[in-house]
């Protein structure tokens, strides 16, 4: 755990000192704000947090695989990371390490987003559930965790960082819509089934309904833990070769 | 001598047994044995690709053996991985750091890393050994290769390491900064066992208690530098000749009795080569004689063993021979001047080399350089 934390703080600081959190932070607020102020200003001016979830969500597909990017591609590319993977720590704990410095930034990125939330609040003539606004931050969090374990998996598997991030941005795309082939496939065909089950947005979506289903959390636990154990396991493959 | 001194009383650090590893079905390395004891600088010589940078990575726990053992203050690389590596100080050929990081907080991560006990004042002191104390918050981004080296060699001294492993440290320094590189490696002996790769001949006689020389993955040679420099330094063995009609038995006899002389070999047609003891001076007695003997001499040459020859002599390998010399030293005794030149040259002497290791690391430093810049 200490170890986990050290690289983890390492990441933090390296973020802070690069321009691409800076820009990342800053482009999610812009396209944020340009779109809630399209959604609080639109006909109903709902304190509805559906369409707010499904648009922090979007700019997360692009950003989060941007922020990841560089975390194993850098290091293999400097030639840091033979110096990591001789020192006394687990292979899996500097993976996991970079990962969970990227999520705690991002957490950052997101908490700013309550700013939209205290406006809608003060928009909202009926005042605001609660419950939803709870869920749906569950479900931000998760999917932020998730595709930065994503991004994680893409960074391990190449030097470049440009690549890694084109990666995942694919990856992620194919995950996200893959729900959209349950109707290419027939809605009660089994196959169809399984898009739906494996793609991401549905289950993100409903933490926006209020409720938290052990199905979605374990949905975006699974693939947190499947991408980070396939990244720890390439990394290791590099000894091999 | 202090040197040998210090080698003798160690207990070993280092075990390599019938070490092998394969990339693919070639070999990179192939059944090296070697120890290393405590307190001692043990070199590994030998050109680009030889496999000296295997031989370190398998030894720091980065990659497996893909036959044979190591251990490392006893234990073995691969099933006591994690016990092993606390037990080495490495520093990767390509000075691999953090660019965004000030010296201080880079050296407190490893610490960290390492679970080093009382950080701060371990800090202070590697600071202190490499002598950037007066640096401690500039950020290593914008230091410069020498200083980044020296920010490399108190990574790996950090935690006290037993063992500490150099992968080329004075590569592509100048020779100022490659001068004080070797000063600080040479102030390492006793403490601490040093393992440092070269592919310059002459920082290995400058340095080292003892040198393995690596060529193809084998270990063709292993000696002391001292040895080394016998075997190099020209005036040690001479070639005489004397005009037909002399009797050649008695020549050799009368050479051989010359105080000084070793061995006098008869080469055929009046040639002698007379091997000198170590350090004699036996040109003029030679020739003295042979004319008091009113003998003709017709040839009086020393035979200069250049670098290149007796890595050539061991390995039949010209063009890593070429390479390891560098520059000409021929048979001279090492000046320090010239070393220096000979250890930045070599670097740009081989461009026709492509042995995938070097090469690779070639690249990632200079993409570190870029990434600096940016």
């Amino acid at each position: 755990m200490r170890n986990l934390i050290t690289i983890a703080s390492r990441e933090i600081g390296a973020y802070f000192n690069s321009s691409i959190f800076w820009v990342l932070a800053t482009a999610f607020m812009i396209f944020g704000g340009l779109v809630f102020s399209l959604i609080t200003t639109g006909q109903s001016a709902s304190a509805d947090m559906l369409p707010l979830l499904g648009l922090y969500g979007t700019i997360l597909l692009f950003v989060a695989p941007l922020l990841a990017m560089r975390l194993l591609s850098e290091e293999q590319r400097t030639g840091t990371l033979e110096l990591l993977m001789t020192a006394p720590i687990r292979d899996w704990q500097v993976v996991w390490g970079k990962w969970l410095g990227a999520l705690v930034m991002t957490t950052v990125i997101l908490a700013l987003t309550i700013f939209h939330v205290a406006i809608l609040v003060r928009l909202a003539t009926n005042g605001i559930e609660v419950g939803p606004l709870i869920s749906s931050y569950i479900g931000l969090f998760l999917l932020a965790a998730a595709l930065l374990a994503l991004g994680v998996l893409t960074s391990s598997v190449t030097q470049n960082q440009v690549v890694a991030a084109f990666l995942g941005i694919m990856l992620v795309m194919v995950l996200w819509f893959l729900p959209l082939l349950q109707a290419a496939f027939g809605e009660e065909s089994v196959v169809g089934k399984v898009m739906a089950y494996a793609g991401l947005s549905d289950h993100y979506f409903n933490f926006g309904q209020g409720v938290i289903d052990s199905r979605d959390v374990v949905y975006m636990l699974s693939l947190i833990v499947g991408s980070l154990v396939l990244a720890t396991r390439i990394l290791e493959s590099r000894r091999w070769r | 001598m202090a040197r040998s001194e210090a080698r003798q009383s160690g207990e070993p650090m280092i075990e390599v047994d019938h070490l092998s590893r394969y990339y693919g079905p070639s070999p990179a390395l192939e059944d090296i044995s070697f120890t290393a004891y405590r307190g001692e600088i043990l070199g590994f010589l030998g050109p680009n690709g030889a496999g000296k940078t295997t031989t370190m990575r398998i030894l720091t726990g980065y990659m497996p053996p893909s036959d044979g053992t190591a251990r490392v203050a006893g234990h073995d690389v691969v099933s006591e991985s994690m016990e092993a590596r606390r037990h080495i100080g490495y520093l990767p050929e390509s000075t691999p750091l953090y660019p965004e990081m000030t010296i201080y907080r880079y050296l407190d991560f490893m610490g960290r890393l390492r679970d080093v006990q009382d950080r701060g004042k371990a800090i202070e002191r590697v600071m202190k050994q490499v002598s950037i104390s007066d640096r401690a918050d500039q950020l290593i981004g914008q230091l410069s290769k020498g200083l980044r080296q020296r920010v490399g060699i108190a990574q790996a001294l950090l935690h006290g390491p037993d063992v500490i492993i150099l992968d080329e440290p004075t590569i592509g320094l100048d020779p100022r900064q490659i001068r004080e590189v070797r000063q600080l490696i040479s102030n390492l002996r006793g403490d601490h066992t040093v393992i440092l790769s070269t592919h310059i001949l002459p920082e290995a006689q400058q340095v080292c208690d003892r040198v393995l020389i690596i060529n193809r993955g084998r270990i063709v040679a292993e000696d002391t530098p001292d040895r080394l420099t016998a075997r190099l330094s020209g005036g040690e063995r001479v070639r005489v000749a004397v005009a037909n009609g002399a009797p050649v038995e008695e020549v050799r006899m009368t050479l051989a009795g010359l105080a000084g002389v070793g061995e006098v070999e008869a080469t055929g047609g009046g040639g002698f080569v007379v091997t000198a003891k170590q350090d004699a001076v036996i040109r003029p007695a030679l020739a003295r004689m042979i004319v008091e003997k009113g003998w003709e001499l017709s040839e009086l040459t020393p035979i200069g063993l250049s670098l290149e020859e007796v890595f050539l002599e061991l390995t039949g390998d010209a063009k890593a021979a070429a390479e390891l010399a560098g520059v000409g030293t021929e048979g001279e005794t090492i000046d320090t001047e010239r070393d220096i030149e000979a250890g930045v040259q070599p670097d740009d002497d081989q461009p026709d080399d492509n042995q995938p290791e070097d090469n690779q690391s070639d690249d990632v430093a200079a993409d570190v350089e870029e990434a600096d810049n940016a």
